[in-house]
């Protein structure tokens, strides 16, 4: 005799003959997949545009033409560059590679990055470190990749000739580490808060590749820790990373 | 093999002489892409100007009066879809010929096709349609065949 098949009831079958765990997924990679050619589609659009200028510049041999030309090449270079590095950090399951470091060096170099594009909106950038001194555990790498995300979120939402960042860290009375930004930005509403760590969710069209945040976040969680938003529509937000006790407890 | 439909390519050397009494204005954001869009239009004869914001474009048209207007849809401030209809409000512009370019960010701004933004527009009460409806990335020489269509329909 054969016996009736047996109903699966924790994989409900769905449309198509697909359960609803494979269309969840199906839906997700279709929105990555919608995310990422969106975004190369708009730098496409600049690389073109770059061509064609440095094309019309050889053509009438003005320099000024061809070197805006090549910067928009350059510059859609970059982002798709800079898309591909993000999202192979998304991707990986990376362990991290714990070394002890000053965080005021880390907070340099994240200085050192951003310094032409705040020099560009004419921010000021501080760092503030408490206590300058203060030593941290953590992938110096990806702690700094994660710190340059935010902090550059930060020059870009501090407002021009009056915008104010700081680039900060502190240690709380139980251990705890707090590696901020502070901007005095427009702050960020809740119906924009509730997205910001989606991939590909960008306020900053198409200057952003929507993966920054996100990939903080994965940093921080590999580190353990968490990821918060504070923040005031019209006067500021800041962007705390905070990193667990035993982190900072190596150091002693 | 596949059946291809073979499209002419626009006259432009000979249509450049022509294009010379035209006016176009250019209101885009990214200043980049309005050099492009700019260096474009100036190469095939137009005379450009260029607005960097909704109201810079509406300044703009309070003194001119533009043969045709190529409008970027996403713009801070004042949207694409607002300038839209009060450009189309404005008595001077009535025989302007308006063209939508847009980067299409159906993330930011929910605009996905032609249709809904027409929709969108139309809410405010009737609108004439744009002239054309282009989408980023575009390549020059659709951009040009796109423009001079539209001047001459």
């Amino acid at each position: 005799m054969i016996s009736p098949a047996p109903y699966l009831s924790y994989e409900r079958p769905a449309q198509n003959g697909r359960t609803e765990a494979q269309q969840e997924r199906l839906a997700c990679l279709g929105q990555t997949i919608a995310g990422i050619a969106h975004s190369i589609k708009n730098m496409l659009g600049m690389i073109k545009a770059g061509e064609y200028l440095v094309e019309s510049g050889l053509r009438q041999s003005d320099l000024t033409r061809i070197a805006d030309g090549w910067g928009m090449v350059k510059e859609g270079n970059g982002y798709i560059s800079d898309l591909v590095i993000k999202m192979l950090a998304l991707s990986r399951d990376t362990q991290p590679k714990y070394e002890e470091i000053a965080l005021q060096e880390i907070a340099n170099s994240v200085v050192a990055v951003l310094l032409i594009k705040a020099k560009d909106k004419n921010a000021d950038l501080h760092v503030q470190i408490e206590p300058p001194d203060l030593i941290g555990i953590v992938d110096v790498a990806c702690m700094r990749e994660a710190w340059l995300n935010i902090a550059d979120n930060a020059v870009d939402a501090c407002p021009a000739d009056t915008g104010e960042v700081i680039i900060g860290a502190s240690a709380d009375k139980d251990g705890w580490l707090n590696i901020y930004t502070q901007d005095n930005g427009p702050g960020i509403p809740l119906d924009v808060q509730e997205k910001l760590f989606h991939p590909f969710f960008t306020t900053k069209g198409q200057k952003g590749t929507g993966l920054g945040l996100a990939v903080s976040q994965k940093i921080v969680h590999e580190h353990h820790g968490t990821i918060y938003i504070d923040t005031t529509v019209k006067k500021g937000t800041r962007i705390v990373m905070r990193l667990p006790h035993h982190i900072l407890t190596k150091t002693e | 093999m596949c059946p291809t439909t073979v499209l002419e390519k626009p006259t432009i050397n000979t249509s450049i002489q022509a294009n010379q009494t035209k006016k176009i204005l250019v209101v885009e954001d990214s200043p980049k892409y309005s050099l492009f869009l700019k260096t474009v239009f100036e190469d095939h004869g137009f005379q450009v100007s260029a607005a960097l914001s909704a109201e810079e474009a509406l300044q703009f048209v309070s003194n001119e009066t533009p043969d045709l207007i190529t409008l970027d849809l996403l713009m801070p401030g004042k949207t694409g879809i607002k300038l839209y209809r009060e450009l189309r409000k404005q008595s001077n512009l009535a025989n302007t010929r308006i063209v939508i370019l847009t980067g299409v960010d159906t993330d930011s701004d929910g605009l996905c096709s032609f249709d809904e933004f027409f929709q969108r527009v139309s809410r405010g009460g009737h609108v004439p349609k744009p002239d054309a409806y282009l989408t980023k990335p575009i390549e020059a020489e659709e951009l040009i065949s796109s423009v001079q269509q539209a001047m001459n329909s």
